[in-house]
């Protein structure tokens, strides 16, 4: 464990350089301690798959806490005895499971084939493969909802499109290198896209504005176009 | 009371100081690009300083009040002109119902700001009025403001009612200013901190970062300023995951020019970064225009901290200052 200072008003706790389940839970340990007992000035916190940056007032550390100290140095104070025991502590987390359909292929999944051939596999080993496997949501970014999964299989790994889409429809499921992820909205893209889920995973009217937190775990089921064209239906 | 937009400027949008809190999940904080500036225009017409405000890029918007509204202008210089008379920055004016308010090209600078008495009252999202135009979602209807667009004010406070009387009897308009002592002008220093991987930077590009000019190109946005200048190379490519990056961080991507990103970058981030611009510098550089000149100087984040908290000082008195002469003008009344 390494606490950095990342700018003034902020500083970054690294549990690790590699992407690992284990340092995923350190990262979710000491953002659950901090979210029940927020420090003086806290203002949020972003995890990613290493680590995990706290962003603070400098004014209020400094206004609630010691003047003669600078805020970062007493935020890093802080921090480093909470990542401690973050590191130390072996209780697990109950993670959520959230199980997300998708119909693979045809339309929905234009480049199925594509990382099919890639492969040398048939398309139904490529889905087999996809969703056979558990998701660890690491981080989300890049757009509102956007999940980062560790966990695909290395079998499956494909590099992106050599021309990006302008547009991705929301929902698609892709591939991109040894990573896979789902497009919460449209946009333009360069993953590989193998299928496409009714599920909205940005739902910005709703208590918690995405489908998907840091730390859940995310199993994708095969569903039949009809299945999705149903779910579409009813969900729109 | 609403706004009605005449002419829409260029980027014009509804603002405040952003939404914390949810860059977790993947949504931007956003906001004002110069929050002192938006700041002092709330103050001048009494309202908190994360109330909602109209921010515009390069060319203002004329606005059309359908009702006495007290408003101020700040940020990039212009010459605002309320019904053809010139009426002057930083300081609180009473428009009449009818009346349209001009703001034109800046001069120097390049956002402004327009706050009205009660705020710009879109509905909030997440906590925030802020526009938030990848997700669509924030501001008006999510998007850049257009023409015929009415938006919806607050209710001014009591203490903004009180100057809006004060000024409906005075002839002149108010002669004293409130703004902040910046140039736009020139060649720019700006304060950076070494970031992790400043000591993986080659030599020659630790020197060239610091001792040479960096122009900011024309695909620059709110997102991201592009600069062009000495390439910059990491001593060794290795590999890097995805990490939260912040206002001010200097990427450095594959072709060897940095990129600033400004308020509407994304959460996380996957290009090595050479430095952090101090917080304190980031508003003046929100002000800059493609093809100015920077320079940048190596601090310690103790002294990046100072400056913040310094900063946060200065307008704090800036704002004791505006209240003083509020209370003046009150007694005036009397």
């Amino acid at each position: 464990m390494r606490i950095e200072p990342f700018g003034d008003q902020a500083v970054r706790v690294r549990f690790g350089d590699q992407i690992a389940p284990h340092i995923q839970l350190s990262i979710q340990r000491l953002t659950l301690q901090v979210d029940r007992d927020p420090f003086p000035g806290f203002i949020e916190y972003v995890p990613a798959y290493t680590n995990v940056v706290f962003y603070y007032n400098p004014v209020e550390v400094i206004k609630r806490g010691k003047k003669e100290r600078t805020a970062q140095q007493q935020v890093m104070d802080i921090l480093s005895q909470l990542a401690e025991q973050a590191c130390g502590n072996e209780r697990q987390i109950q993670r959520r499971v959230i199980h997300i359909p998708v119909c693979y292929g045809g339309r929905l999944g234009p480049d199925l084939n594509a990382v099919a051939a890639f492969h040398q596999m048939s398309t139904d080993q490529v889905i087999k493969w996809h969703a056979q496997s558990e998701y660890l949501v690491y981080m989300l970014g890049f757009a509102p909802g956007f999940p980062f999964l560790g966990g695909m299989s290395e079998a499956l790994a494909t590099p992106r499109r050599a021309t990006p889409r302008l547009k991705v429809a929301a929902g698609s499921v892709g591939i991109a290198g040894r990573q896979t992820g789902v497009y919460p909205l449209e946009s333009p893209g360069g993953w590989q896209i193998i299928g496409r889920t009714p599920v909205s995973l940005f739902t910005p009217k709703a208590d918690s504005p995405t489908l998907l937190h840091a730390g859940d775990v995310v199993i994708f089921d095969p569903i039949p176009e009809q299945e999705y064209a149903q779910m579409k239906g009813i969900s729109s | 009371m609403t706004l009605k937009i005449i002419q829409k400027g260029f980027a014009s949008a509804v603002q405040d100081i952003g939404r914390t809190g949810y860059q977790r999940y993947g949504i931007i904080v956003g906001g004002v690009m110069d929050p002192p500036a938006a700041k002092i225009a709330n103050w001048l017409v009494d309202n908190h300083e994360s109330a909602a405000v109209i921010e515009y890029s390069f060319a203002g918007p004329s606005i059309f009040f359908t009702e006495d509204t007290l408003f101020a202008v700040t940020g990039a210089e212009c010459i605002p002109m309320l019904n053809g008379r010139e009426i002057g920055m930083g300081r609180p004016c009473l428009a009449r119902g009818g009346h349209i308010l001009t703001i034109g090209r800046m001069l120097s600078g390049s956002r402004g700001y327009l706050a009205v008495a009660g705020g710009v009252a879109t509905p909030v999202w997440y906590g925030s009025r802020s526009t938030d135009l990848r997700a669509g979602c924030g501001g008006y209807e999510g998007r850049l403001l257009a023409e015929h667009d009415c938006l919806p004010t607050g209710i001014p406070s009591p203490y903004a009612q009180g100057i809006m009387s004060v000024l409906a009897q005075v002839e002149s308009p108010i002669s004293w200013y409130a703004a902040l002592r910046r140039s736009y002008r020139g060649m720019h220093w700006i304060r950076v901190m070494p970031d992790t991987l400043w000591p993986h930077f080659s030599e020659e590009s630790r020197k060239a970062f610091l001792s040479t000019n960096y122009q900011i190109t024309a695909s620059s946005d709110r997102m991201g300023y592009r600069l062009s200048g000495e390439h910059l190379l990491l001593e060794e490519a290795g590999e890097l995951y995805s990490e939260a990056v912040t206002n001010g961080s200097i990427q450095v991507p594959g072709n060897g020019q940095p990129i600033i990103l400004m308020t509407d970058h994304q959460s996380i981030g996957g290009y090595p970064r050479i430095a952090q611009v101090a917080s304190a510098d980031l508003s003046l550089l929100a002000q800059l225009s493609p093809g100015a000149k920077l320079r940048f100087r190596m601090i310690t984040t103790q002294e990046g901290e100072a400056a913040a908290i310094q900063q946060y000082h200065t307008l704090k008195r800036l704002h004791q200052e505006i209240k003083c002469r509020f209370r003046l003008l009150a007694q005036k009344n009397n």
